[in-house]
């Protein structure tokens, strides 16, 4: 997966929660406003160990 | 053994003013968080490698799958480079394990507020691993490596 591709699919996934990819993190599993809520999801498409994200309300740049 | 890993691309939701760039390159790390008193630990996530915290922080949401308590930790609070105000914070220790190898234990702090799954930061991380970032190649990559310590006498 390029990286271009790779930020194309963070992007489509729903801001201000969790995202699960898969985990080689070519695909999105899960996502939800809890963590446990996104695992469960992956755990429905079969994924037991997802790589777990957080994603902000927006995308950008920031300071941490 | 180093671990060497390129940034990851996150998107960028609107091309910045002053960079116009639609990807932003992070250094994260995949790690996982583990009870130090059980065999608890998280599913994996990425945590940034992020040499200006002053200490390792994770989003509260961890909590659970450890089977920590939120307020039985250490409270404190945390202040950022801005104005904001500053995040509560309740310090637990913990054991972070990076790839298959490395397992460390820190006192790391855990918040609702965090915006990211979590940092890696001096106390704790930096103390126990070399870190280099490289931003020469394309993807930027960064690379770890274990320190030895060794007692003082």
């Amino acid at each position: 997966m390029s990286p271009e591709d790779y930020a194309r699919m963070l992007a489509a996934a729903p801001a201000d929660g969790w995202i699960a990819l898969s985990e080689d993190e070519s695909r999105v599993v899960g996502s939800g406003p809890t963590m446990e809520d996104a695992v469960s999801v992956a755990a429905t498409h079969g994924v037991a160990e997802p790589v777990l994200i957080k994603s902000p309300k927006e995308w950008g740049y920031r300071v941490l | 053994m180093a671990l060497r890993a390129s940034y990851k691309s996150y998107p960028v939701s609107r091309a910045s003013k002053a960079f116009g760039q639609e990807i932003h390159w992070w250094p994260v790390l995949p790690v996982r968080l583990a009870n130090q008193t059980s065999n608890l630990m998280t599913k994996p996530f990425h945590a940034v490698v992020d040499s200006g915290s002053s200490a390792c922080l994770f989003h509260a949401d961890f909590l659970g799958p450890l089977g920590l308590n939120h307020k039985d930790g250490i409270e404190d609070s945390l202040g950022g480079v801005g104005r904001q105000a500053s995040i509560p914070v309740y310090y637990h220790d913990i054991s972070i394990l990076v790839g298959i190898d490395w397992k460390i234990g820190v006192r790391a702090g855990f918040s609702e507020e965090l915006a990211v799954a979590g940092l890696l930061g001096r106390l704790g991380f930096f103390d126990s691993f070399r870190v280099t970032f490289d931003h020469s190649v394309h993807p930027p990559a960064f690379e770890i490596d274990r320190i030895e310590h060794q007692a003082i006498h």
